[in-house]
């Protein structure tokens, strides 16, 4: 069965970047969301497989709507890889103890990424 | 890295260039509120996001020189955004240099020529910027003192913020409301929107709400200094349910009980404990009464280095009132002094009044230009900015510009000063835009290769000056008879004899200079009739004078200052006007007899110059002008000029020179053409105070129409 993927990020070329990367792997349906607020309408109706979550985004911030996945029971256990760069790296361990699964630091290479998301798709 | 997973470099250019762009204008945004006392929090953190994308695209496509420099510039604007690096005037220059850079960057990735910038000098400088920042421990930092739920998912900038926040003694509210998960985004927007007066939305927190699939909530976290009363009116029909959120005590961890704990001590009351926790070291080094331990990275002296004093320009204002009230009561004073004179046991004690009057008069007119000196600041703060951005709009353009300014040291009110930088920014604009030729053509026609835009200011009696020059294409007087007609902006006739100065003047009418093809550049829309209205604002007029093939010079001509001006006070049909003295010329007295009537415009003739009259009275729906009853009664006609223009003011008494105060007439009278505000003199009769930039135009539109 096809594994759903939800790629949030407000860089278009970072999710063609990452899409690109899943869709290569293999069977993989891959939603985007260009804010935490379009994400928020998508993970209210859609249960998905894997989630990546960019940190930094202007209208929603990453955290905040990690908090919102872990309370919402549609995706409540749904692995969480973020995203962000090494810099902010307090967000990083907080993201990590609300329960996200990974954390890949940008750049990453397409291998890094892939791994993790392989990983997490039990495949 | 697999270079068939990463999108093409035009991919990379197309985000990273709209990411440069949100740079720079954010950063014009920064600078301007340092300028004017403040920069919204938001605005720095938005500043640091860009960057952050900047370097993340970057690293993504292998851009390594690009990313270089935008992880460190990343890490200048993060410790800045999280107050450990101050917004000074060095690292503003680092900033524009730095954004300068990853312009030649992207030109050099797009394909041009190499930019030969040293990488390694900016990024030196960059890191000396970020070093500069506050010591802090890196483990320990505690919780912010509210909810683990909300504790938890708040980012370091937000618990950043919510410190400060508590650290300047705001309350924190608990703003919740549930939106459908179709109109999450306008909900969203619109509560941010109606907060933003409020106080400051540290964070939103999205949840969910148990059994309602169709509703999200959201919980806004508020720092504000208003009641919780207003900030429910505030939010009136919202939707919104505002309560306090409660701080709660933080058990200080092991690394940071040292400073904690003193400041538990020295806190009373709960909230200032909460807040105290935790604040930033500079906020927690005026708490903390303990000796610093030695190899701690103190500063040996708390005492600032700078002699400045950074004041509210409001308080100018204000102080500037006062002095008005003074000058109020100092005319009472005359007035008494006057009296006294005529009663004759007296005399000796008026003369004796009026010695202390003058005295008196002295002082108060030191003490007002004492505060008037103080809010002049030299125009080089908005030309340095202005020359800056120019580079950067001639890169654009594919143009080479050179840009030459002279008198940057010429000094104009504060106020002034800032409501220029928009008008002149467009002005450098279009000169730029559509005045510099492109390269080719300039060789055609002769010109050198590099285009020149000169920004000249000079003081001339009570005004300055400021002039936009360009060598360029100049205007060309059949392209505006065309839109012009096109527009039906004027007739074909009034069109046929028209001076070449009234033709270039069209430019400045809605629409007309706004070019068929939508300009990146020059913006969308905003023509130059906004320019001359913002001019207008500030009472000043705008001037265009072009030569086809030699370039385009605007003039603009601004009061000083705006805060207190010698007027002209005169009568008509009862009512007393204040004309301000920069703008007059002369006052003549008139026999009605020299009135007469031209082209269905009265004027009168002077020294063999016609002049259009305008009949104060009439003007603003104060009756007719009083007839003159005695043969010995004249008439006056105030001669008022700005720029090449005259008009005649016609009032039937001249009352004398007066020093007023503009005050405002609030909004329902702000937009009411040839009123600049109202002030009062010595017997508090209110008086309006004419703006004869506005009256110049009106007449000479009129004349236009006509």
């Amino acid at each position: 069965m096809r594994k759903r993927v939800l790629v949030v990020d407000d860089s278009a070329a970072m999710r063609t970047l990452v899409t690109t990367t899943i869709e290569t792997l293999g069977d993989f349906a891959v939603d985007e969301a260009k804010g935490g607020v379009e994400a928020l309408s998508l993970l209210n109706h859609a249960a998905y497989d894997i989630i990546l979550l960019d940190i930094n985004m202007p209208d929603l911030h990453g955290l905040e709507l990690l908090g919102f996945i872990r309370s919402n029971p549609r995706n409540k256990a749904t692995p969480i890889i973020l995203i962000s760069t090494e810099s902010t790296e307090r967000d990083r361990e907080k993201g990590l103890a609300l329960g996200a699964s990974a954390y890949v630091a940008k750049p990453f290479s397409p291998e890094e990424l892939a791994a993790h998301v392989s990983r997490l798709a039990g495949s | 890295m697999t270079s068939s997973l990463v999108g093409g470099i035009e991919d990379f250019l197309a985000e990273a260039q709209e990411i440069v762009d949100h740079l720079s204008s954010t950063l014009l945004a920064v600078d301007q509120g340092t300028k004017s006392g403040g920069v919204d929090p938001d605005l720095i953190n938005t500043f640091f996001r860009h960057a952050h994308s900047l370097k993340g695209l970057a690293g993504m496509f292998g851009q390594t020189e690009v990313g270089g420099i935008a992880h460190h510039f990343e890490n200048v604007l993060d410790a800045l955004r999280l107050g450990r690096v101050r917004l000074d005037r060095d690292n503003l220059d680092l900033f524009y240099e730095t954004i300068e850079t990853f312009h030649a960057q992207l030109a050099a990735v797009a394909g041009g020529p190499a930019h030969g910038r040293d990488m390694d000098a900016l990024t030196a400088r960059l890191d000396a910027a970020e070093r500069s920042k506050a010591p802090w421990q890196k483990s320990g930092l505690p919780r912010v003192p509210v909810e683990p739920a909300i504790a938890e998912v708040l980012s370091e900038y937000e618990e950043h913020r919510l410190r400060e926040n508590l650290a300047r003694g705001a309350t924190l509210y608990d703003v919740r409301v549930a939106y459908e998960v179709t109109a999450i985004e306008s909900g969203l927007s619109g509560m941010r929107e109606r907060l933003k007066p409020v106080g400051e939305v540290i964070a939103t927190l999205p949840n969910p709400i148990p059994g309602d699939d169709v509703r999200l909530e959201f919980r806004f976290i508020v720092g504000s200094v208003v009641p919780e009363a207003n900030v429910a009116a505030a939010l009136f029909g919202s939707g919104a349910v505002v309560s306090v959120l409660p701080l709660v005590t933080i058990t200080p961890t092991a690394s940071a009980a040292t400073g904690a704990g003193a400041a538990t001590e020295a806190g009373a009351g709960k909230g200032a404990a909460a807040a105290n926790v935790g604040a930033d070291p500079g906020v927690a080094a005026g708490a903390a009464s303990a000796p610093p331990s030695a190899g701690d990275n103190v500063p040996i002296s708390l005492r600032s280095v700078s002699q400045t004093v950074r004041v509210d320009i409001a308080r100018l204002d204000s102080l500037m009132n006062i002095v008005g009230e003074l000058v109020l009561a100092k005319a009472g004073i005359l007035r008494v002094t006057e009296r006294l004179k005529g009663e004759p046991e007296l005399g000796h004690l008026a003369v004796e009044l009026h010695r202390e009057y003058r005295i008196l008069d002295r002082r108060v007119a030191e003490l007002r230009e004492g505060l008037l000196e103080v809010r002049m600041v030299p125009l080089s703060t908005i030309f340095d900015k202005l020359t800056r951005v120019a580079r950067s709009i001639s890169r654009s353009a594919g143009k080479s510009v050179e840009v030459v300014v002279s008198g940057a040291d010429t000094e104009l009110d504060k106020l002034i000063v800032e409501e220029l930088s928009d008008p002149l920014l467009h002005m450098l604009r279009n000169s730029i835009d559509h005045g510099i030729e492109a390269p080719e053509t300039r060789a055609a026609r002769g010109k050198p290769p590099a285009g020149r835009v000169e920004l000249r200011a000079y003081q001339k009696g009570n005004h300055v000056v400021i002039e936009v020059a360009d060598d360029g294409g100049g205007i060309d007087p059949d392209g505006i008879r065309k839109v012009a007609l096109e527009r039906g902006a004027v007739t074909q006739t009034r069109l046929a004899e028209m001076s070449a100065r009234d033709l270039l003047n069209l430019i400045f009418l809605p629409g007309l200079s706004t070019k068929s093809e939508v300009s990146e550049l020059s913006g969308r829309g905003v023509g130059l009739d906004v320019v001359k209205n913002n001019i207008a604002k500030l009472s000043g007029v705008i001037d265009i004078d072009s030569e086809p093939g030699r370039g385009t010079t605007f003039t603009i001509t601004l009061p000083i200052t705006l805060a207190i001006l010698p007027a002209l006070i005169v009568r008509s049909a009862g009512q007393v006007f204040a004309i301000p003295l920069s703008s007059v010329l002369e006052s003549i007295a008139v026999d009605p007899s020299r009135l007469h009537r031209l082209a269905g415009r009265e004027v009168v003739t002077l020294r063999g110059v016609t002049l259009p009259i305008l009949r104060l009275a009439e003007t603003f729906g104060f009756g007719p002008t009083r007839p003159i009853t005695s043969a010995a009664n004249t008439w006056y006609v105030v001669v008022v000029g700005i720029a090449e223009l005259r008009l005649g003011i016609l009032v039937e008494d001249l009352a004398g020179q007066q020093d007023v105060i503009i005050k405002s007439l609030g909004k329902m009278l702000s937009g009411a053409r040839g009123i600049a505000g109202a002030t009062e003199l010595g017997n508090q009769e209110p008086v309006l105070v004419l703006d004869v930039a506005a009256l110049v135009e009106e007449a000479l539109r009129r004349e236009v129409a006509a």
